[in-house]
């Protein structure tokens, strides 16, 4: 038992663990748009992507309870308590990481009432339900040979359970086989979404198939992890078997998937270099055909490193073509990227994290790993909680707890203050307006102003305006405009102050105050009393010379939206000089927003 | 924005903020705990609080008891935890913060005050930090965290002091940035240093009284219940 | 069966329409929301004025599909259709699992980001308008005659009519009229108004069809793979009894 490795890894998965609860309490406070990147091009993101992943790795146990029960392959019965637990774990994680990406999840419960023969998803929700179930009670046996359950209602529990297994068995395949593949169906009725390379009629098929494949990779890869972690018996012939099986399932699926593509023509068309065909040919050739041609070698399976290597490919494989499909390379409208914020990553990680932590409890405590012949089934658990505790039982919350619970909390600490700290704003305060800064001026005679938003510059006769207003007002002309230049400064860029195309600014600069007075000592001279805002003298107590400040205190000192000033500015000049011929006519609303969607939104560009 | 505001706003400083709230509440926590877990085993369950109120307090004035052994390191020691506990939270900008941040106001010291008191502080932390390097016994007992710890403390203390002085030779801004860093540091590190004696004193007096109150058997109790009746080696 | 005619031609773009839905509709203001596409349409605005490609206003809203992708995929029917034509959503069921989302190819329902308790955004053809014996409120606000409400079959009728009385001015097809099934909802434009549904090819099969041709075989399915297990799994025991049986026997005999 390697006891510093299992530390580590516990100590891991808590930490993750732990940083999810962060990012769930926001998640469930604040609602998705806070905590997620989902956005109304892509309503579905990375928490999708991850459950069918974590239902591809549950694979093995249908799989495996097929191969022993039905198949009666009794040399694989070592396995069956993992694949189940695995595939329960699995399923777990799945259903959690739905309530995560559900809007209302207490409303999970709907499609039992509401039945919509229709809809591939309600399938999908009776049968991971039913499944679920399934796998608890084939599962159950497991947790009843615990000496905690000794009394004699749990064994005539146990026992029925031990004679309801084939019947059991049966349904969790056929509930499996549906919904394997109907998870692959919910993506049929998006052509428009789902990318030509992956998208097929036979998708429920191909789920099917890389689903029982990536089960028992993952079967091979948590022997190994068993192995290092719990000194449990690798059984490489074993393995190697579950490999070889995997291999002829990989090609069944590559078969289907590739000569589909070639069938429908899609294949040479799809090959085009781009990004997505080049993870096309990735999950293909590295996470398909690689792995599959391997393991059909009986030297590569007989080798543990080989054995291992092949697995954790054929696994890449298989997830990469889930989240590719329902994620990476799904169509979205130009200008409405995804990309899954740090909460989703989080939580997408911990909701594994945390069944890795009941499979090790589990596998400390409960015989899951040295699984009992068939002939004394129902002996060892029972027997054992009759007599003296065996030692493996109960280590966890027997030895050294208060270690542990010092160790736990400190990291406990340590991920909670991280998450919460480093949470993105928008998280913590909500939503609010998209900002839109105003970006400065460029040139001189003419200069080249970004109507902001849209990096386009437009050509604002600078010099013309200059000459038209000094004709008028002579020396305050540049003050119409530059009405709050700083000493030395000739022309402060009007986003200098007016900073946010739709909200005003605030453009009191204490620091500024601040420094020039001489730092904290200076405080009273503004704040005569209190040291708040609402204490401070007025502007013009000092600047005796800025009208526009007069009587105003500091906090109160904002400067108008750029789209106010802009229309409370260059407006009334145009509207009145609508006759000259030489000014576009401003006083027609659609000069600017020319387009009625931007009307809407107020963000028109200024256009000259 | 200059580097001392954006460093203050910034995730970095509610990390130390949270790692210093979470971390304290973890220790008081995990204290009693632990001293629940040692009244079960010893079957005593109830807490003579009364008891232990008068000697907390009491210990808080240590001059009483230490007075004739080492008069001005009590006095020092205690000036020392006086002038932090008072200046820092009644200092009008800190008062400031906490208001416009978290929404809780109380009322602020007068400047002149909360200066001489920050004075003393400073004294009798120069005071400490001396006696530990020239005083032989504490200089055996004292390790490099108690140094640095101590030089942090002051480091605060003397920059936020120089900051709000008209005559501060140094640049405010820099002031300022070492205030915050320093502080900053402090506040993450408290909860993992034995500056947690802060919220632990209490706990620490009540687990004196605890083990001083065991029952006479308590200890082979203590065995039995840990190890099985044979009572193996602990 | 209600619809809506749209006549691109005849839009100019002065979000009239926009304006009486938000107000019909008690959407409010318009808040800023990350979440948007930038296509107008957002949980606050059902239905929104887009540019086509060349340029020309276009009103974007709810097509109220014969058969809507949206109703077939929602698992717990909180998207319905009513008989009428509306195609409705009741949030009192909804998980918000947003499939409709995903499923729709006109990309229209929209979803409230900002809070605890999201809903999904539709237009409903107002009907709690109609019920009141009144027009959709953009209908009635269109000051160009651009939209026309009235039973499907005579929108269709008035639609070819149009087209065939000035072929000139209109592109020879009825947008909605076919496509994924057809619509309540039809246009009648002279520019190409496929960038309504983008990356799609607006196929004249309805998508749940899709969808269907999977579900349809899943009780065909389970039954047979229950069938062949419980059959494998006697065929295999009783062959190995048998082998075992012979296996005594010939123990015995030797």
């Amino acid at each position: 038992m390697d006891k510093i490795a299992l530390q580590r890894l516990r100590d891991l998965l808590w930490f993750l663990v732990m940083a999810g609860l962060v990012a769930a309490s926001v998640r469930f406070t604040r609602g998705l748009g806070a905590t997620t990147g989902l956005n109304d091009a892509a309503p579905w993101g990375l928490w999708i992507a991850v459950k069918l992943g974590f239902v591809a790795l549950a694979g093995g146990g249908f799989t495996l309870a097929g191969l022993v029960y039905v198949f009666r392959l009794e040399s694989l019965r070592p396995m069956l308590r993992r694949a189940i637990l695995i595939a329960l774990l699995g399923y777990a994680s799945f259903i959690v990481s739905l309530l995560f990406d559900l809007g209302l999840p207490w409303h999970i419960y709907m499609p039992i009432l509401n039945w919509q023969h229709h809809s591939v998803m309600f399938e999908i929700a009776w049968c991971v339900m039913l499944y679920f179930s399934v796998l608890g009670l084939e599962f159950m046996p497991v947790i009843l040979e615990h000496p905690w359950f000794a009394r004699p209602f749990f064994k005539n529990i146990y026992h029925l359970l031990h004679r309801a297994t084939i019947p059991l068995v049966i349904a969790g395949i056929v509930l499996s086989t549906l919904h394997q593949s109907s998870l692959g169906a919910l993506f049929l009725i998006m052509p428009h979404r789902v990318h030509p390379l992956w998208y097929s009629a036979w998708i429920p098929v191909l789920f099917f198939t890389s689903a029982i494949a990536a089960g028992l990779f993952a079967l091979i890869v948590e022997s190994f992890v068993a192995q290092r972690l719990f000194s449990s018996r690798l059984r490489l012939s074993l393995l190697g078997r579950l490999g070889n099986a995997g291999a002829w399932v990989l090609w069944v699926y590559l078969g289907i998937r590739l000569g589909d593509l070639v069938v429908r023509g899609v294949l040479p068309a799809g090959l085009d270099g781009s990004w997505q065909s080049l993870i096309f040919v990735g999950e293909i050739v590295i996470g398909g055909m690689l792995p599959a041609m391997l393991l059909l070698l009986p030297g590569v399976r007989a080798n543990r490193y080989g054995l291992l290597t092949c697995a954790i490919l054929g696994i890449f494989g298989v997830l990469s073509q889930r989240m590719s499909l329902s994620m990476f390379t799904q169509w979205r409208p130009p200008g409405a990227p995804y990309f899954p914020s740090a909460f989703e990553i989080i939580i997408a990680l911990a909701i594994p994290a945390a069944a890795g932590l009941v499979y090790l409890l589990f596998a400390e405590n409960l015989p899951v790993l040295s699984h009992a012949p068939e002939r004394q089934y129902s002996a060892p658990g029972l027997q054992h909680a009759a007599g003296a505790r065996p030692s493996q039982y109960g280590s966890l919350f027997q030895r050294n707890r208060a270690h542990g619970l010092q160790r736990s909390s400190g990291l406990a600490v340590v991920a909670i203050a991280l998450t919460a700290a480093f949470a993105p704003a928008r998280s913590i305060q909500g939503a609010q307006l998209p900002t839109s800064p105003v970006s400065p001026a460029r040139g001189w005679e003419s200069l080249a102003i970004d109507g902001n938003r849209r990096d386009r510059l437009v050509i604002f006769p600078h010099t013309d305006h200059q000459q038209r207003l000094a004709n008028e007002l002579g020396e305050r002309a540049c003050q119409v405009c530059h009405h709050l230049d700083l000493p030395g400064d000739r022309a402060t860029a009007c986003s200098a102050c007016h900073q946010e195309n739709d909200s005003p600014t605030r453009i009191f600069d204490h620091t500024l105050h601040t420094r020039q007075l001489g730092g904290n000592a200076a405080c009273q001279q503004c704040h005569l009393g209190e040291h708040r805002a609402q204490t401070a003298a007025a502007c013009a107590a000092c600047h005796e010379n800025m009208s526009s400040m007069a009587g105003e205190k500091p906090f109160q000192y904002f400067a108008p939206s750029y789209q106010q000033a802009l229309h409370g500015r260059c407006l009334a000049c145009h509207q009145e000089r609508q006759a000259a011929a030489d000014i576009p006519d401003l006083a027609s609303c659609s000069v600017c927003h020319f387009k009625p969607a931007e009307l809407q939104r107020s963000n028109a560009p200024h256009h000259q | 924005m200059p580097a001392w505001v954006t460093l203050a706003k910034s995730p970095l400083s509610r990390f130390a903020m949270l790692l210093f709230a979470l971390g304290l509440l973890r220790l008081v926590l995990l204290s009693v705990w632990e001293m629940h877990a040692a009244l079960y085993r010893t079957h005593r369950r109830e807490i003579p609080l009364t008891r232990l109120l008068i000697e907390s307090l009491a210990w808080l004035f240590p001059m009483t008891r230490l007075y004739r052994a080492r008069a001005g390191y009590s006095l020092a020691s205690f000036t020392f935890h006086l002038g932090i506990l008072i200046v820092t939270p009644f200092l009008g900008n800190h008062v400031d913060l906490f208001r416009d941040h978290f929404g809780l106001a109380w009322p602020a010291l007068l400047k002149p005050v909360l200066d001489i008191l920050t004075l003393l502080t400073l004294a009798a932390g120069a005071y400490l930090l001396l006696s530990r390097v020239y005083n032989r016994a504490s200089r055996k007992l004292s390790n490099t965290p108690d140094y640095l710890l101590l030089a942090l403390i002051l480091c605060i203390f003397c920059s936020g002091f120089l900051s709000g002085q008209s005559w501060n030779p140094i640049p405010y801004d820099g002031l300022m940035l070492l205030h915050i860093i320093s502080g900053m540091l402090l506040l993450a590190i408290i909860p993992f240093t034995k500056i947690a004696h802060c919220v632990l004193y209490p706990l620490v007096r009540l687990g004196t009284f605890v083990a001083w109150q065991f029952p006479p058997q308590a200890g082979k109790e203590v065995v039995q219940r840990l190890h099985g009746s044979e009572g193996r080696r602990i | 069966m209600i619809g809506i005619l749209v006549d691109v031609t005849r839009c100019t773009g002065c979000s009239s329409c926009i304006e009486a839905c938000a107000e019909a509709n008690s959407l409010g203001q318009e808040i800023g929301q990350p979440q948007q596409i930038g296509d107008g349409l957002s949980a606050q605005r059902l239905s929104a004025i887009v540019l086509s490609p060349e340029g020309r206003p276009v009103r974007k809203f709810c097509r109220h599909c014969l058969e809507p992708a949206c109703v077939s995929v929602c698992p717990v029917g909180a998207m319905y259709k009513t008989p009428d034509g509306p195609v409705l959503y009741d949030s009192s069921r909804c998980m918000g699992c947003r499939y409709c989302m995903m499923a729709c190819p006109y990309g229209i329902p929209r979803y409230e980001w900002d809070t605890a308790a999201p809903s999904v955004c539709k237009c409903t053809l107002c009907v709690e308008r109609l019920s009141a014996g009144k027009l959709p409120a953009c209908v009635e606000a269109c000051p160009d005659e651009a939209l026309i409400f009235g039973e499907r079959a005579e929108l269709l009728s008035l639609a070819h009519e149009r087209l065939a009385y000035e072929p000139g001015r209109y592109l020879p097809r009825v947008f909605g009229e076919q496509e994924y099934g057809g619509s309540s909802v039809m246009y009648i434009s002279d520019v190409d108004l496929s960038f309504l549904a983008p990356n799609s090819d607006l196929r004249e099969t309805a998508l749940p069809e899709l969808s269907w041709s999977w579900l349809s075989k899943v009780p065909a399915l389970s039954l047979a793979t229950g069938g062949l297990m419980t059959g494998l799994f006697w065929v295999i025991g009783r062959r190995m009894q048998v082998k075992e049986a012979r296996a005594r026997r010939g123990g015995m005999e030797v």
